[in-house]
């Protein structure tokens, strides 16, 4: 043993046989540990490892060695004879020699970097924490934001329809319900900011027309170009525009490159909107005259809270609609881009898709369009916020339909019983006595087939997936958009037909 | 979407023989732990090897925290493997940990099972009162840092070294994909769930013959838990290997391939042992 080459090297060397045997140490390691090597040399490793560091080898470095035949910066905790523990780094290699197998170690020593590594695993554990609370807090607090927006929409969506009302209060209501939107829309983007982070979006795909997609969305800009005095154009020219995608979710892509269109573009300007179709793809092109984008800030628009070279805000909202329209467009096996001739002189957005066949035609519409049919429901509306539900019952009522309101699920249950029968559920999931789930599985319990729609302030696609789980036909998050609404109860009413 | 167990849990089929022999890895690997010992099966019986959600090339979005945080979530794997492959008659091979998931199994299911391989068992690693397990909480805790430090990254865990063994290139391959890349929050939830796991009052109703081996200087499962073993379980067939360590199936392969055979032999010409003594 005193010839052994590495007896003074600036680590520790050891030789062990598979059944733990030591058959060689080098005098580093016995000084390192406090030992004579005599105690050492052909004594058991069991000696030098800590009682959870025996686990650790019996159950993850010897497997390894064994099976990889060596293994690489292992972090293991030795003994020192004094009883104190010692944190090396070990690399081990098997070498098959005396006829069998030997396994061959060498150990550094790290007490300065085992400190840094406590450090950075309570960063690390810190940081994770503060991550969750921070996503727990964005769902809370835009569960929050959005039950009083509730009301408020759909108070002045009412308003604003009621031809009794005059025009100016109408107007007046329409801007009410306008800003309410837009608050909505900010919360959303916030929401859909954290899912993205943590790869919880999820795509409910179909058959998806996206021109019929345009002109829905259209729809929903219209009112804002006008306002500003900007002109939308659409030119509809793709021959071949299905696409296999989430609707909702790529007319969220489209309205957040359309409406930044009509944002950075002054009075008097244009957004010009044209489809086509370059090598099976279908390309949505969004080109505006407005204050264009400087070549420096294009490669950084597509990231959160980031709006080109402007600061944050001086055009208003977070600076997250890009980031997640590219998130969508990626989750769609699709492009998005940017180009600009520089500042004062426009921006184009273009969007690639990939294309499908188009539905034969026999098959139903791809989206739910507004359908026509209308009948008049007799509806169980289970809401516990007060105005919520006075509002809704409100707007379904002149909408023609009977309503009666329950404030929990034991009034619902009492309801079922003395004013049915119904055609229909609209429920809110987090219910005082119980969750909507609970409900409504009550409910099939002695009616199975009532159609069912949930409403809440979560629109986690969890949420959603429960609630189609537990049986509710469709799924609405706060604050209720109201044409969705009656699109789904005019698809109930055309069933019940 | 929810997977078959077959697919959820790896599954793999291999040998010429009908009767079934399911082997179950211990903590800390996959079912390659399993390579040295489960191919001088393969001729008699039909092998079947399988990775616990989150270990090896399990399907890791069926993991479920609350399903695996004690040993039954695993022990529901085991007969729902059982059940979708209609596998009756089982020998039931498990190696440390999965001698109690086998023992919950076979309490569950009793005439599923024809034999319980238990290889390094241990009912409870913590010592209580007079019982002795070996370990103290706080060695656990140990552990459990130990894990974590590498499982942080530093370690070369998750990433194999490629094998020289270019004789048998497809080992190389297998390791890579899989050996023990585990998930450091799934790692610890599975080290929890065994280490911290009593389950003594599971012996005594063992009704299936089983085969306890017990290495010699194990220091997971001592001398003194292996007599626990042998003195609660009835009609077990107790030995004392001459392997050292905890992994007799990796150290020592020859040894517990020959005492597993001879077990086998035994029952076969013996039909029905002394369980109900």
């Amino acid at each position: 043993m005193n010839d052994f080459p590495l007896d003074d090297a600036p680590c520790g060397v050891l030789t062990f046989t598979d059944d733990g045997h030591i058959i060689a140490v080098n005098a580093t390691l016995c000084r390192l540990l406090g030992y004579d090597r005599d105690a050492l040399s052909g004594g058991h490793l069991q000696k030098i490892l800590s009682p959870g560091g025996r686990v650790f080898y019996q159950t993850h470095f010897f497997p390894l060695l064994k099976l990889q035949e060596e293994v690489e910066e292992v972090y293991m905790s030795l003994r020192g004879q004094s009883g104190d523990e010692i944190p090396f780094l070990v690399n081990a290699r098997r070498q098959e020699r005396n006829g069998r197998s030997e396994n061959d170690c060498i150990l550094v020593r790290m007490r300065q970097r085992s400190h840094f590594e406590n450090e950075l695993l309570s960063a690390k554990k810190a940081a994770e924490n503060a991550n969750k609370a921070k996503d727990q807090f964005l769902a809370a607090l835009s569960h929050e934001l959005r039950t009083p927006l509730s009301p408020v929409l759909m108070m002045s969506t009412a308003m604003e329809l009621d031809p009794a009302l005059p025009d100016e209060v109408r107007e007046q209501a329409g801007i009410i319900r306008h800003n309410a939107e837009l608050e909505a829309r900010l919360i959303d983007d916030l929401l859909d900011h954290s899912r993205i982070r943590h790869s919880k979006l999820t795509l409910v795909r179909t058959t998806v027309d996206v021109h019929e997609l345009l002109t829905q969305t259209a729809e929903i800009v219209r009112s804002e170009g006008t306002s500003k005095r900007v002109n939308i154009l659409f030119e509809k020219n793709a021959r071949d525009h299905f696409v296999f995608g989430d609707a909702a979710r790529i007319q969220q892509v489209f309205w957040n490159v359309i409406k930044n269109g009509v944002k950075f573009t002054p009075s008097g300007g244009e957004v010009r909107v044209v489809t086509s179709n370059v090598d099976g793809e279908l390309v949505v092109r969004v080109t505006d005259t407005g204050i264009g984008i400087a070549s420096e800030a294009l490669p950084k628009i597509f990231q959160a809270f980031e709006q080109g070279s402007l600061p944050t805000g001086s055009f208003g909202g977070l600076g997250l609609g890009l980031a997640i329209s590219r998130a969508i467009v990626k989750m769609h096996e699709g492009r998005i881009e940017a180009a600009s001739e520089g500042p004062g002189r426009g921006a184009t957005f273009s969007v690639a898709l990939k294309t499908i066949a188009p539905p034969a035609p026999s098959s139903a519409p791809t989206t739910p369009v507004l359908a026509i049919t209308s009948r008049a429901l007799r509806l169980l509306l289970v809401e516990d916020h007060d105005s919520t539900r006075e509002v809704l019952i409100r707007i379904l009522r002149r909408a023609g339909h009977q309503v009666h309101g329950a404030v929990n699920g034991a009034e619902a249950l009492e309801l079922l019983r003395t004013a049915g029968p119904f055609d229909a559920l609209i429920s809110d999931l987090g219910l005082p006595d119980r969750s909507g789930f609970d409900l409504l599985r009550e409910i099939h319990s002695t009616h199975p087939a009532l159609p069912a729609i949930a409403l809440s302030g979560y629109g986690m696609d969890e949420d959603v997936k429960r609630a189609k789980d537990a049986g509710f036909t469709a799924h609405l998050v706060k604050p209720v958009p109201f044409d969705q609404l009656r699109a789904l109860l005019d698809q109930i009413a055309a069933s019940a037909l | 979407m929810i997977s078959s167990p077959q697919a959820r849990n790896n599954v793999v089929i291999r040998g010429h023989g009908t009767q079934p022999m399911l082997f179950a890895h211990g903590f800390g690997c996959d079912q390659t732990m399993w390579r040295f010992v489960a191919p001088a099966f393969e001729n008699d019986y039909r092998v079947v090897l399988f990775d616990y959600v989150g270990s090896g090339k399990s399907d890791w979005s069926a993991y479920d925290p609350q399903r695996y945080a004690t040993l039954d979530g695993y022990a529901r794997d085991v007969l729902e493997i059982c059940r979708e492959l209609d596998l009756r008659d089982v020998i039931f091979v498990g190696h440390s940990v999965s001698s109690m998931v086998g023992i919950l199994a076979a309490n569950e299911e009793p005439e599923r099972f024809s034999d319980l391989i238990l290889i390094g068992p241990s009912p409870r690693y913590i010592n209580d009162a007079d019982y002795v397990g070996g370990f103290e909480r706080a060695d656990i805790e140990g552990l459990l840092d130990t894990m974590e430090r590498n499982y942080l990254g530093w370690a070369s865990f998750l990433t194999p070294i490629i094998m020289k063994n270019p004789e048998r290139p497809e080992l190389t391959k297998e390791l890579e994909a899989s050996f023990c890349s585990t998930d450091p929050e799934i790692a610890r939830r599975f080290a929890e769930a065994t280490f911290y796991a009593d389950n003594r009052t599971d012996l005594p109703k063992v009704r299936v013959p089983s085969l306890v081996l017990q290495c010699s200087e194990d220091a997971i499962a001592p001398p003194e838990v292996g007599e626990y073993m042998h003195r609660h379980l009835r009609g077990t067939t107790f030995r004392v290997m001459e392997a050292t360590g905890h992994c007799p199936h990796m150290s020592h392969p020859e040894e517990t391939i020959r005492l597993m055979k001879d077990y086998l032999a035994s029952r076969s010409t013996e039909p029905s042992p002394a369980v109900s003594a």
